[in-house]
């Protein structure tokens, strides 16, 4: 694994408490993700477009919402602004992103830059309701959908994924350096409820 | 009051930093800049109704948007995108 800043897990969950019985909330630290911005260059958007298509078969989204193709995913943050993520790559993937698509883009490696929490359970709204500003309703946040918002006041970027055991499933990325800042939030919302801490 | 970010959709005022209205600043280093720049800062219209603004979505998709606003009630009448020339 990429070493990191100390807020990785184990260390941003040192002081968790043991999940109680019947927990309804979980959250895992998405360890060793690799991620990277990308912002087209002046007018090469579409040519961006076709090159992302060309290296992994994913249409960059024009909106907030994840696109995916097998191990490398992307989200819309901002009009020709994405996120990519690939699982188990780190800081390789900024590289093979630049070698891929070259002056296209912006590429910036964000490996080191933010923490992707996963987060899920039959509680998970009534829990994130309680710091999103916005709706994260089956009906205005279907699995696909992103979001850059704050949460608890931290800037942080927010997808959902597939259903998993039943239940809705988000990933939340916010700056490493506020991560402990947000799992203190997550925890204390989440405590009643009961959180169980998985392993990475 | 909330603002509908074209990119993000309606989104709470909090997210946003207002920077103030579209109309172009004078350039200080022209001739009669002085004069210009009074005129802007002290002269300008001060309408009481819909008004045409810039807004940066910061805590979102950090776009400058252009919000046309009624200043008498806050509503919020429609927001693009700030692209060169839409001012």
């Amino acid at each position: 694994m990429a070493e990191h800043s100390p807020s990785s897990s184990p260390a941003t969950f040192a002081d968790a408490a043991p999940a109680p019985p019947g927990s309804q909330v979980t959250i895992t630290e998405r360890a060793d993700l690799g991620l990277a911005t990308l912002q087209a260059r002046k007018g090469q958007e579409a040519a961006l477009r076709e090159a992302i298509r060309q290296y992994c078969g994913v249409m960059l989204p024009d909106r907030p919402a994840v696109a995916s193709a097998d191990t490398i995913a992307f989200a819309g943050l901002g009009p020709q602004h994405w996120l990519g993520m690939a699982d188990g790559s780190s800081h390789r993937l900024a590289t093979a992103l630049k070698a891929a698509i070259g002056p296209l883009a912006s590429i910036v490696d964000q490996s080191g830059g933010y923490v992707v929490f996963r987060v899920g359970g039959p509680a998970i709204r009534d829990v994130l309701a309680k710091g999103f500003p916005i709706d994260l309703h089956e009906r205005a946040f279907p699995p696909g959908a992103a979001a850059t918002t704050v949460a608890a006041h931290i800037g942080a970027i927010i997808w959902r994924n597939e259903d998993q055991d039943g239940c809705a499933s988000f990933d939340i990325a916010v700056f490493r350096s506020l991560s402990r800042s947000f799992w203190h939030w997550f925890s204390e919302a989440a405590a009643e409820f009961g959180c169980e801490v998985r392993p990475s | 009051m909330r603002i509908p970010c074209p990119f993000c959709g309606e989104r709470d005022v909090s997210e946003f930093a207002y920077h103030g209205d579209t109309a172009k600043r004078p350039d200080p280093a022209t001739d009669d800049g002085q004069r210009r720049f009074f005129e802007a800062v002290y002269l300008r219209d001060n309408p009481a109704g819909p008004h045409r603004e810039l807004w940066y979505h910061a805590q979102g998709c950090r776009s400058w948007l252009i919000v046309t606003r009624d200043v008498r009630t806050h509503e919020v009448l429609g927001a693009a995108l700030a692209t060169r020339g839409a001012a």
